[in-house]
């Protein structure tokens, strides 16, 4: 039963989740803390690799708070975090954590809150905001592209492209208005065919939407989906199709059917927040815009397929960066 | 017209057969609970167990049987538990069942923590799949074949439980023995038969079926385990079950309705019709039918919980 021993390497998982539990912060040049739900997931382990190599990098104080899915006392953990004024900046991830930070940050004005992926009302909240709209624009250019090629498996003659989205919310609406026109730029005639799961957790739902889409004639789907959105990938595999993935690395999902991920480089990020509070810098209020510019965004090309990735379409993509990046290029949001 | 052709076509067909499936396997089982007499909105936890639970011994020794059956078991051990308190400690059938869902949810996401240091979803190229099944021959029928043939075995078993749920109800001692201890539970215990003990063999049935729409989630239709991807499967199929009142006919009917407007909801989305409307398509369904069939129908468990909540008024 070699099989068993499958088991082995995830066992030995829980010694990295031991890793997570709270390390007590010493009198460093910074002392930062992170809360968040999410340390053992995709997005959230990049802030955990983005926090342990600013730790190694600044000489920075690091606590990770992991508030689990207990919904009752995340009051409680952020007065916690906040109270001894211990700590410069307070990373925070999750929407689920916005009212208990919303309450903490009016009971602590002085504690400096970073909120990370999205921008709240109060004016003196940092926030770590992505460009998703231009990271997206960047997928729905290099779909355009890849679905107008000949000879590569998998690719039909119609110039359509799909999207998948999570709920029809404002921000899955920005990565929409974005794909759709990076696609327009390459090929004004291409068509996007967009559908919202309306729902976030229903990766079989995510599935069935995919198969529809490919059964339209669309052979590379989008996803701003979540755990929906892995479904997606996953058909694009059963079916034979392409899907781009979102947020982190993707492409082991179904590799060699998903084409491309479009990253949010929270690692970059946290560990640069970090860096200017440990300079002595400091970091100011409001938005921090993590675009195409700041490498806040960006379209990672899957290894297992890049050899059905004409070079062309590569240095094109390339160029399109730098128009983007140097504002040649703007790309619309809807928020 | 062609617009209809997009729409109403042989792959909306094969799309339907995949979004029923489910809600069938678990609709099936419920079959067993509502003939025994028990209300049982468990359905969803006892989903959600089997699914992680047929992740977990996919996994483990690397087969995909080994997987659907740990779920099966995972689904009688979740429903020998959900019976122990209804039957035996005659505890309240809704809030048990209540209950069962949020242990289920909860339960999931910390073993999900505690086994792979994980939240959100379990993707990995160890969980073995239950393959696709090619029927012999049926490519020669070109596009019509999608609709018989590719599916993971659990679908053909899904529909293939229909009647032998018809003849078991039917035909069976057993089966009769389940019904009269739901519908005339005096009539049993005067028989001598123990009503407890039915309810025991169909919670356990019930779980099995329950293990199986759970292992066809997380092994058949896709291939891992994400929070609460029962996704309120269970739901619809406590929704099918009160008006079907658990003939496996109307069961099987039911549940290709909802699989249908599914399916349909899906494609409508394509042709600009707003999310939000195309999406409540299935839950309008639902609530037409439940509408329709339920109120006279209503089986006797329903009917005693309706009448419990709202006295009887009239002469």
């Amino acid at each position: 039963m070699i099989r068993r021993r499958h088991l082995g390497p995830l066992l030995g998982s829980l010694a990295t989740a031991a890793l997570l539990t709270p390390l007590q912060a010493g009198a460093q040049s910074a002392d930062v803390a992170a809360i968040s739900g999410y340390f053992a997931q995709g997005f959230g382990l990049a802030i955990v690799e983005g926090l342990n190599q600013a730790e190694a990098d600044f000489d920075v104080g690091v606590l990770l708070v992991d508030t689990g899915n207990r919904a009752l006392d995340y009051e409680e953990q952020f007065i916690n975090v906040a109270q001894d004024d211990e700590f410069d900046l307070v990373f925070v991830m999750g929407w689920e954590l916005v009212n208990a930070l919303e309450e903490a940050h009016s009971a602590y004005p002085d504690q400096q809150f970073v909120f990370i992926d999205g921008v709240l009302e109060s004016d003196d909240m940092t926030y770590v905001d992505f460009a998703e709209n231009e990271g997206s624009f960047l997928a729905g250019a290099f779909a355009a592209m890849m679905t107008s090629q000949e000879g590569v498996d998998g690719i039909n003659s119609d110039n359509v492209v799909g999207f998948v989205g999570g709920r029809d919310i404002p921000v899955i609406r920005n990565f929409l208005v974005g794909y759709e026109q990076g696609v327009a730029y390459i090929d004004p005639d291409a068509r996007v065919a967009s559908v919202f799961a309306g729902t976030f957790d229903d990766p079989a739902r995510g599935s069935e939407l995919a198969m529809s889409l490919y059964g339209q004639g669309a052979d590379i789907v989008y996803n701003a989906a979540g755990p929906t959105g892995e479904g997606v990938l996953q058909a694009s595999g059963i079916s034979g199709n392409y899907s781009i993935g979102v947020d982190i690395d993707q492409c082991d999902v179904a590799p060699g059917n998903v084409m491309a991920s479009m990253l949010k480089r929270v690692d970059t990020a946290v560990y640069d927040l970090v860096g200017a509070q440990a300079s002595g810098e400091g970091v100011r209020t409001g938005a921090y815009d993590f675009n195409v510019a700041a490498g806040g965004v960006e379209l990672l090309l899957c290894p297992d397929v890049m050899s059905s990735i004409p070079q062309e379409v590569q240095d094109r993509l390339e160029q399109i960066r730098q128009d983007i990046a140097s504002g040649a290029i703007v790309v619309d949001s809807v928020l | 017209m062609e617009v209809l052709g997009d729409i109403f076509n042989i792959s909306l067909l094969a799309a339907t057969i995949r979004t029923t499936v489910p809600i069938l396997l678990v609709a099936l089982g419920g079959a067993f609970t509502t003939k025994a007499g028990i209300f049982n909105i468990g359905l969803e936890g006892m989903m959600l167990v089997s699914a992680f639970f047929a992740v977990l011994g996919s996994m483990y020794f690397g087969s995909a049987i080994m997987g659907v059956m740990a779920g099966m078991i995972a689904g009688m051990l979740t429903a020998t538990l959900f019976a122990l308190l209804v039957v035996t400690f005659r505890a309240n059938e809704v809030v048990v069942g209540l209950a069962i869902n949020i242990l289920a949810s909860g339960m999931t996401i910390a073993l999900m923590n505690a086994i792979f240091g994980t939240r959100g979803s379990i993707i990995s190229r160890d969980i073995v799949g239950l393959p696709p099944v090619h029927v012999p021959g049926a490519s020669a029928l070109g596009q019509v074949a999608q609709v018989f043939s590719g599916f993971t075995p659990l679908v053909y078993v899904a529909f293939l439980l229909v009647p032998v749920l018809v003849i078991f109800f039917g035909r069976t001692r057993l089966g009769l023995y389940i019904r009269v201890a739901g519908e005339k539970p005096e009539a049993a215990e005067a028989l001598g038969i123990s009503v407890a003990r039915l309810q025991y063999i169909a919670a356990l049935f019930c779980g099995a079926l329950a293990g199986l729409a759970g292992a066809h989630l997380s092994l058949g239709y896709i291939t891992m385990f994400t929070e609460n991807m029962s996704s309120g499967r269970g739901f619809m199929a406590v929704a099918v079950l009160i008006f079907s009142n658990g003939d496996p006919l109307l069961v099987l009917a039911g549940c290709l309705l909802f699989g249908f407007s599914d399916a349909l909801a899906v494609r409508l989305q394509t042709f600009d019709i707003p999310s939000y409307v195309v999406q409540t398509v299935p839950y309008l369904v639902t609530i037409a039918f439940l509408f329709a069939f339920a109120y006279r129908s209503r089986p006797r468990v329903f009917r005693e919980i309706f009448d419990k909540v709202r006295p009887a008024s009239g002469p």
